[in-house]
């Protein structure tokens, strides 16, 4: 009996042990995955099954990263591929670009998949989709270039207007607005980054002239149907840099750095600002702080003597009601070109690449008018993330619109004074917490899935080998090289750390093996995919 | 003292249950084996509607086989062992009505019971020259039709039936002093009665001997057929006693289409006198202009070459037959076998490709009105034929391997089985919906293969080690259809194991 209970608890033992491995959703063919995306509530797998020629359609089949719900099919027209997966809380739209046709894709569980189709009237050039954002409420905004056509004076076919189109699709699915915004040929803005908001999407635009130096930075904000409600200007003497905007019971509470001058002229960046406008564009209150400034509330002057010398870019991360008024936590970054010393010594560094290397977070208090009350500097082990694709060629507004988007810096959220992020120890991650009121860090589970796997053993190969001297030490040496190899390809691995100090490649739009997700319950998702065993790892990090 | 070994037994049946519960955590499958079997060398698995059953070399001889006959569970009910010269296989299997019959290659027939006992064993001897031969196990008894050769006489179409007890019932003779009688088809009735087709001497010319159910002649006829461009693979009874005849029609190049048909053949042949009710070619070509894939401006793909069909079974559908067939494609694949000596350019081996395709509906009475296409999802079946391999051998291996897509039909849906995501699936296919749900797969069993990126999926089946042709049964795991019931079975080569599970719907 005593030796059974032992048996039991080593049982339970292994049990728990097992309850932290990462879970497995099998029958995946990695190769046909197209992406994994976030559905709210849970994750998928998408899958490219094929055309169906039967009805010209091109099929897909999502596999829920979660026991229990059933694989979706998605028959979307021939020829169209995946922009992306917009979603919110209570609401998931995939964005597919077909050849003649915008397809958008509802995903609810349990439900059938609700298709609608964004049509191109007969007179104007089909664009696909280039953008998009979804509201906390489900409403959707669709980004395309528009090129209508007419004819000259001399009556010959030719393209009247070209834009940008911006379509507004409620959460119940109604097409509200399509609004044209015809490009100014002498001063062309660019959408950079959109921020949907409760009330409505604010759109960040740029004019940017590299032939005349001429800088220009906007905001333009709509209302909850796509209807445009004001402007403000983000550039004159001074040019404001916003990487996230809180709408305030109706206001609007901009925030990020801002340069003296333009791109052109400044030669560093000055401090922070916060801004309260009206829905309209009115500002209701300004305020800017420099790096002096934010120096004087501090008492670590050596640590923001670095973190505010001007040289470092701060990213908004998020901006949070408070008690007395706004707590913004902002994270600070320089970017380089990533040569390492050891590799100037050895070379073979193109030196082309770019590299963002993370430092602290900033976290500074306002009072409801945004005047600065306090500031904070929480330090964390910097990171290297690497830009590669076309991140690294990007303007440096249009890169932290992308950091933002696909969440790029170590930040994964902000809840109740405590900060979620990714701590990088030598390209291994960490889901870690940090208390902005008392400072306790606790580093989580590693993003790195412990995947288990078992492995079928041939009963009567083993059993021949066993019965073979021979072959029994060529098996012990094959063992013995294997080990050696594991060995040797940690070391290169330690070595290649060593060298590039690189923690993590992040290339926008790519598919990847691998990811984390946080989901509309606060759940983190982190997963890998396995082409060897047709499987996705899978696993909670809270 | 008992107390003791109660408190033990209790203990080890709750460590038991408690694994048995871990067990069941672990796994993810979407289909659990229930049953795993000890089979050193796989051979065959089979079934009738009585059991199921196993067919392999005996491990350590060379001329020793082993019949092992199990439940749908995969219990045990019977071993059965058989020597010959060359070791035995079996060469038909059939029912007699509720006993099972096997017929060995030693001419052995073996009768096994419906709880899996053998009952009795027979050998049928005959002394002419036999040239050819098929038996026919039914309800009804064996049915031995042979062409034979008579010296100095001809050839003679003969035809032999044996009572269930295999006692001579009668026996029915035709003598020609030209020519041959070379059986292409025979089937019984349920009444008994019998029809032959054959093929007439060299001229390719086709003949049809019709019997009763006590070997009286009925007719013996020409048909207005010829083989070459007509190659027939069904032959059965209509419940209105005529007979349906289905055949290839016509050929592509073997070169370049490795001989798919251009063609089906479906005719209606009287059962009483043998004269042709109706004579119909569904031409693929036209098939494809009704029901195929299209173009964006509404033209057919399909324009020189169509895929053909395969009729994989007849079903009744609200009070109306239909021939439920298969489209496909053929192509061939060479591969380059690296050689282990270095210099040596390897070895060129060739794969026949099956492309199974849709399903199509033809009523059996009218098979150019109202065709039906039901989409499913493209699949690969590649088998190492050699360079002469061709598309008419691989439908034959495909069939006795179970490797045709369609598996029967369950409560009015078909049951389908596939490849996705790199792995075997099952689905049931709502005749009214018109296409396989993507969503509404279950898979199963080890990954079908290596090659992840090509689409359609596929999987390879090849010549076995030390071997120069493919196996009679080479596929491993699959689908078994016993009347409602379906048994999915994977060997692992790895173990060695035969597992089974019984769906359950």
């Amino acid at each position: 009996m005593k030796n059974n209970l032992l048996f039991l608890i080593c049982l339970m033992l292994a049990f728990t042990v097992n309850a932290q491995k990462a879970s497995r959703k099998q029958y995946i063919n990695p190769a046909q995955v197209v992406g994994v995306y976030n559905f709210g509530k849970h994750s998928a797998a998408m899958a490219n099954e094929g055309v169906r020629g039967m009805d010209q359609t091109q099929l897909y089949s999502l596999h829920f990263l979660s026991e229990g719900i059933s694989d979706q099919e998605i028959a979307v027209p021939s020829g169209s591929s995946i922009f992306d997966v917009e979603t919110s809380a209570t609401k998931s739209v995939i964005i597919f670009n077909g050849r003649q046709e915008v397809t958008l894709v509802t995903v609810s569980q349990g439900k059938s998949p609700e298709y609608s189709t964004i049509e191109t009237a007969p007179n104007f050039n089909y664009y696909g989709i280039n953008n998009a954002a979804m509201d906390p409420n489900g409403n959707l905004v669709l980004i395309r270039g528009f090129a209508e056509n007419g004819f000259d004076a001399n009556g010959r076919s030719t393209v009247i207007s070209r834009g940008i189109e911006y379509i507004h699709v409620l959460a119940d699915g109604t097409v509200t607005q399509k609004r044209l915004e015809k490009m100014d040929d002498k001063k062309p803005f660019s959408l950079v980054s959109i921020f949907p908001t409760t009330g409505g999407m604010v759109y960040l635009m740029e004019h940017n002239s590299k032939k005349e130096s001429a800088y220009e930075l906007k905001l333009v904000m709509c209302d909850l149907f796509g209807n445009l409600k004001g402007e403000y200007a983000l550039s004159a003497d001074k040019t404001f840099f916003p990487s996230d905007i809180l709408n305030d019971n109706g206001k609007l509470v901009v925030a990020g750095y801002y340069l003296d001058g333009t791109i052109y002229t400044a030669k560093k960046t000055e401090g922070l600002f916060l801004t309260i406008l009206e829905p309209n564009g009115t500002v209701k209150a300004t305020n800017t702080f420099d790096w002096s400034v934010m120096k004087t509330k501090l008492k670590n002057t050596k640590r923001s003597d670095y973190v505010f010398s001007g040289k470092m870019n701060v990213m908004v991360e998020k901006i949070a009601i408070t008690e007395t008024g706004y707590g913004i936590i902002c994270e600070s970054y320089s970017t380089g070109s990533g040569i390492t010393g050891a590799e100037l010594l050895i070379g073979g560094n193109s030196g082309r690449e770019l590299v963002l290397t993370v430092y602290d977070f900033v976290l500074f208090d306002t009072d409801a008018n945004g005047s600065l009350l306090n500031v904070n500097i929480l330090e964390k082990e910097a990171s290297n993330i690497e830009m590669a694709g076309s991140s690294k060629n990007m303007g440096i507004v249009q890169m932290a619109s992308l950091l933002k988007k696909f969440s790029v810096l170590p930040f994964r959220g902000y809840e109740n004074g405590t900060i979620s992020f990714i701590n990088y120890k030598a390209k291994k991650g960490f889901y870690s917490t940090l208390n902005t009121k008392t400072g306790e860090f606790s580093e989580g589970k590693s993003i790195d899935l412990t995947i288990v796997k078992t492995e079928t053993v041939d009963k009567d190969a083993e059993a021949f080998i066993a019965g073979s001297s021979a072959l029994s030490k060529l098996d012990r040496m094959s063992s013995n090289l294997d080990k050696f190899a594991d060995k040797t390809e940690n070391a290169m691995k330690k070595l290649e750390y060593g060298i590039e100090k690189v923690d993590v490649v992040f290339s926008p739009y790519a598919k990847s093996n691998e990811g984390l997700f946080i989901l509309s319950d606060g759940k983190v998702l982190s997963y890998k995919m396995d082409q060897e065993d047709y499987s996705i790892y899978y696993d909670f990090l809270n | 003292m008992n107390q003791l070994i109660l408190n033990r037994k209790a203990s080890r049946m709750f460590l038991l249950l408690l694994f048995f519960w871990a067990s069941a955590g672990v796994s993810q499958a979407q289909v659990e084996f229930e049953k795993s079997l000890p089979y050193d060398y796989f051979g065959s698995l089979e079934s009738t509607k009585n059991f199921l059953f196993t067919m392999a070399p005996l491990k350590k001889t060379f001329d020793q086989s082993e019949l092992v006959i199990m439940s749908f569970e995969g219990e045990e009910l019977n071993r059965l062992q058989f020597q010959n010269r060359t070791r035995p296989t079996v060469t038909k299997c059939g029912m007699m009505g509720e006993s099972t019959v096997f017929l060995m290659s030693t001419d052995d027939f073996i009768v096994i019971d419906a709880d899996g006992k053998e009952t009795s064993r027979h050998t049928l001897t005959f002394e002419e020259k036999i040239k050819g031969s098929k038996t026919i196990i039914s309800d009804n008894g064996i049915t031995v039709i042979q062409e034979v050769k008579i010296p100095k006489v001809g050839a003679a179409l003969r035809v032999t039936q044996f009572s269930t007890t295999f006692e001579e019932l009668w026996k029915f003779e035709k003598i020609t002093e030209k020519g041959k009688y070379g059986i292409e088809q025979a089937v019984v009735s349920n009444k008994g009665e019998l029809a032959v087709l054959y093929k007439k001497g060299l001229n390719a010319d086709l003949g049809l001997c019709l019997l009763n159910s006590t070997g009286q002649e009925k007719a013996f006829i020409d048909l207005p057929k010829k083989t070459g461009q007509f190659s027939s693979y069904y032959f059965e009874f209509k419940q209105n006693g005529d007979l349906v005849l289905v055949s290839d029609y016509g050929s592509t190049s073997t070169e370049m289409f490795k001989g798919i048909p251009l063609g089906m053949s479906v005719i209606t042949l009287d059962g009483v006198n043998g004269a042709v009710k109706s004579d119909v070619v569904v031409d693929f070509l036209e098939l494809q202009k009704k029901l195929g894939d299209k173009t964006t401006d509404d033209k057919p793909i399909y324009n020189q070459l169509a895929p053909a069909l395969h009729l994989v079974d007849i079903v009744q559908i609200e009070g109306v037959s239909y021939l439920v067939c298969e489209s496909y494609l053929s192509r061939d694949r060479k591969h380059n076998v690296p050689s282990t000596t270095p210099g040596n350019p390897g070895t060129d081996t060739y794969y026949t490709q099956m492309e199974l395709l849709d399903y199509y509906l033809l009523n059996l009475d009218n098979p150019l009105e109202n065709q039906k296409r039901i989409w499913k999802q493209p699949r690969t079946v590649e088998l190492e034929l050699g360079s002469f391999g061709n598309a008419s051998s691989a439908r034959t291996k495909m069939q006795q391997n179970r490797l045709f897509s369609y598996q029967g039909m369950y409560k009015g849906k078909l049951v389908s089985r596939g490849y996705g995501q790199m792995h075997n699936y099952y689905t049931f296919i709502d005749l009214n919906i018109g296409k396989e749900e993507l969503n509404k797969r279950t898979y199963w069993g080890t990954p079908i293969g290596i090659d992840y990126n090509v689409m359609p999926q596929r999987k390879s089946y090849k010549v076995g080690f030390g071997s120069t042709f493919m196996e009679e049964y080479f596929a491993k795991e699959g689908m078994l259809a016993v009347e409602e019931s379906f048994t999915l079975y994977q060997y692992d080569t790895a173990l060695n194991s035969l597992n089974l599970a019984k769906i359950k719907f």
